[in-house]
């Protein structure tokens, strides 16, 4: 499956309404195993919450390996780049459970740290 | 971001190559979406700039958003007291919030993916050699080539400022 998302979203991929629509489009052959290539030619802006609900959201119940494997990204800029590798960087980390106790308890060890 | 990009960027006036343009469009988009998102602002979200053709320092491009919303901190704030005790979440101060607002990753939306966008504009604002200053209740923050620093103030506002500088020649 080949999406070509200037046809479908336009130039610009900042909006996670727009992310939504990606996402959408290609979970299901995604998860039936099925190669999908997004390309972002004629494409130039980019933010986060459009990735995050594009890409990030897939890591939910797709392994990072198994995206990275059946997911083609083509054409896009450097700066898109970045961001989409940001964004499953912390999509991963977001998925794991988190015990915000003990972040709390760090986030004060460094705080009070800083004011002596 | 249509009038940013036309009515600023793409006048002619800010030399600014159209990659750079693209990613401040993008960029600025992530400080948009905050407001919009986290702020909790009734009135909505303000935003000016000026454009400095002939700085010492080169040509550059100064944008302000400004929410009056409840805050950086006192959102953290509210996301850690839904998890830990109240006496722990009393000692965070503005700077910590601030701190941990800007790590990859971290965000208090619950339920939904988050936690870049601040993290993007941190290397945004140091690859171009620009500036970005945020004024939240009583924290402070500049990221700027140096790294990025945070203080305490000793008054606090019900909002967030977010005051970006930008190089035009990077």
């Amino acid at each position: 499956m080949v999406l070509h998302v200037l046809d479908l979203i336009g130039s610009r991929c900042i909006i996670k309404e727009d992310g939504q629509k990606i996402y959408d489009a290609i979970y299901g052959p995604l998860l039936r195993e099925e190669s999908v290539t997004l390309d972002f030619k004629g494409v130039h802006q980019f933010a986060s919450p459009f990735f995050n609900f594009a890409i990030g959201q897939l890591l939910k119940d797709i392994d990072e390996a198994d995206l990275r494997r059946l997911l083609q990204i083509e054409n896009l800029n450097q700066t898109g780049l970045q961001v989409v590798e940001r964004v499953m960087e912390n999509s991963t980390k977001y998925y794991r459970d988190k015990d915000y106790r003990k972040i709390l308890d760090l986030i004060l060890e460094r705080q009070s740290k800083e004011s002596v | 971001m249509d009038c940013l990009e036309q009515h600023w960027l793409g006048r002619g006036w800010v030399q600014a190559s159209r990659d750079l343009r693209d990613a401040i469009v993008g960029h600025m988009w992530e400080i948009y979406n905050n407001a919009f998102e986290h702020s909790g602002s009734e009135i909505g979200v303000f935003s000016c700039g000026q454009h400095f053709p002939r700085r010492r320092t080169g040509e550059t491009l100064v944008l302000s958003v400004v929410d009056f919303g409840q805050g950086i901190p006192a959102t953290i704030r509210a996301f850690f007291r839904r998890h830990a005790d109240e006496e722990q979440v009393a000692k965070l101060s503005g700077a910590s919030c601030l701190r941990w607002a800007f790590e990859a990753g971290n965000s208090t939306k619950e339920g939904e993916l988050g936690g870049t966008g601040l993290d993007l504009l941190k290397e945004f604002v140091r690859r171009n050699h620009g500036k970005m200053e945020v004024f939240s209740n009583d924290g402070y923050a500049i990221v700027d080539r140096d790294g990025d620093r945070y203080k305490n103030r000793e008054f606090s506002f019900d909002g967030t400022i977010v005051h970006i500088t930008l190089r035009c020649d990077e």
